[in-house]
């Protein structure tokens, strides 16, 4: 989703590949929030990190590195 | 064969209820072990194009590494999974993902496995996956 909103005129967005470390297990039932953000955005390829944290403890649970491919709306003249 | 009966491979994959969630099974084709996912509605990504979710193909692969490396591996053993690396290579359509597990290397602490997915064509691979995982007593 970040990966989308990065590119305003952004299409659609197709996921290149992902790397998720696993970093500790959460209780069932519990609270996490997921932060995403863009690192590079360059000839219609994302390059986005995000972290996954547990809501109550703030430890963080998971984290990832991936590649998406953009497909950008053509300005208009 | 990798010295795995399809019965401790069930036994494992019987246990946890992300196994039903992707309605995951394990056969036997010939003498090889594959695994599938039997597709769902829930398991739509993209509903305009009919895709799996990206997501769905990632835990597919990530599981069944870790149902075949438990397989091999005295029961109660715990894999966690350390990291996974998915390659997306072309998209899922929305019907059932098959999935071939090589494990790489079984150490004593950490177990190497890489996955590789198709559909209707075994040579049209759909996505890869590199899982290393941390083996618990």
């Amino acid at each position: 989703m970040t990966a989308y909103s990065a590119a305003d005129n952004a299409t659609s967005v197709a996921t290149i590949n992902l790397k998720t470390d696993h970093h500790r297990a959460i209780a069932a039932g519990g609270r996490a929030i997921c932060e995403g953000a863009c690192v590079s955005l360059r000839n219609e390829v994302a390059q986005m990190r995000g972290a996954v944290t547990d809501a109550e403890t703030g430890e963080l649970i998971a984290s990832a590195t991936g590649a998406f491919i953009l497909s950008l709306q053509k300005a208009t003249a | 064969m990798t010295g795995t009966s399809i019965e401790a491979l069930r036994a494992h994959a019987d246990k946890t209820p992300i196994a039903t969630w992707l309605n995951y099974a394990v056969e036997l084709q010939g003498d090889e072990i594959i695994h599938r996912l039997g597709f769902d509605e829930r398991h739509i990504g993209n509903p305009t194009i009919r895709a799996l979710h990206g997501g769905v193909t990632a835990a597919f692969l990530e599981f069944s590494a870790q149902i075949a490396i438990a397989a091999r591996l005295k029961p109660g053993t715990k894999v966690q999974t350390i990291n996974a690396a998915v390659d997306y290579v072309a998209s899922a359509k929305d019907r059932d993902l098959l999935a071939r597990v090589e494990i790489t290397r079984l150490g004593r602490r950490i177990a190497f496995a890489t996955v590789e997915c198709w559909q209707n064509n075994e040579t049209a691979v759909v996505a890869t996956a590199q899982v290393c995982c941390r083996l618990l007593p």
